[in-house]
């Protein structure tokens, strides 16, 4: 008797990959922002001790925190909209695509939040003292932010295929 | 007279809080974080899911998860718009800061 791929293929698990697709991208993507947001917070404050004018510009690693979050937010809401019940045709093959999606999001942007947070707190207080290192620091954060955009546009193809 | 009857009086929190912040300088940057801080906690999320629902599925006719998907990429794109201006705001701000100082 040989194995019945087909049947196997529609499985009434299959709903549960997507799901934590759509979880693990969200999930991993914050933990990556609020390490990005907390540790450049660190730098922020004791730099704005001594110079609170330049609050402006030394925010600016934790909006690019921020964004790594609203990557993963859009990736787990296109993914939640993807996934439907096993019976409504959902099979095993577009669970793992999405499982693998949320993945990709959540992980390059838990990377990038990491990123983020150590470029932000070093840049943040260089800045502080030397203000012609702000468009290097910039140039960095964008560049680390850049690898969470990466994740979320292979999460989009590869949830929307 | 004034000045000294004034400074005996205990600051108020706010005093204390922000040593500084009845400096001009410090209390528009505040005022520029906050506005900006809003622009961008809102443009995001309200772009994504106006878009969907008034933009894509009412005008266009698109399919839900369509709608969702291309909302989402605009929601992005617009993100960035703001980090954009974000940073130029606070460039021209280190200007204009410079250009005072060689006035005085």
């Amino acid at each position: 008797m040989s194995y019945d791929l087909e049947t196997a293929e529609r499985a009434a698990y299959a709903p549960f990959f997507g799901y934590m697709g759509a979880a693990s991208a969200q999930i991993f993507t914050v933990l990556g922002a609020a390490y990005g947001t907390a540790k450049s917070a660190v730098g922020i404050c004791s730099m704005g001790v001594m110079r609170p004018e330049l609050i402006m510009k030394s925010v600016i690693p934790v909006i690019m925190a921020g964004i790594i979050g609203i990557y993963g937010l859009v990736v787990a809401m296109v993914l939640k909209g993807k996934v439907t019940a096993a019976s409504q045709g959902y099979d095993l093959n577009k669970g793992f695509a999405h499982l693998a999606a949320g993945l990709t999001c959540g992980l390059c942007g838990l990377g990038a939040g990491y990123a983020i947070g150590i470029v932000g707190d070093a840049g943040v207080r260089g800045t502080a003292q030397q203000p012609r290192l702000f468009v290097g620091m910039i140039l960095i954060l964008i560049f680390s932010e850049v690898l969470g955009l990466y994740g979320m546009i292979v999460a989009l193809i590869l949830g929307t295929s | 007279m004034a000045t000294t009857s004034s400074s005996s009086v205990p600051p108020s929190t706010m005093a204390t809080l922000f040593p500084n912040f009845r400096d001009q300088e410090v209390q528009s940057a505040v005022k520029n974080l906050l506005a900006y801080s809003l622009v961008i906690l809102i443009v995001p999320l309200a772009s994504m899911f106006l878009l969907k629902q008034y933009f894509f599925e009412a005008l266009l006719g698109f399919a839900s998860n369509d709608a969702l998907t291309y909302s989402a990429i605009i929601a992005v794109i617009l993100v960035h718009v703001v980090l954009g201006i974000w940073l130029l705001a606070a460039t021209k701000q280190e200007d204009r800061k410079k250009r005072e100082n060689k006035q005085d």
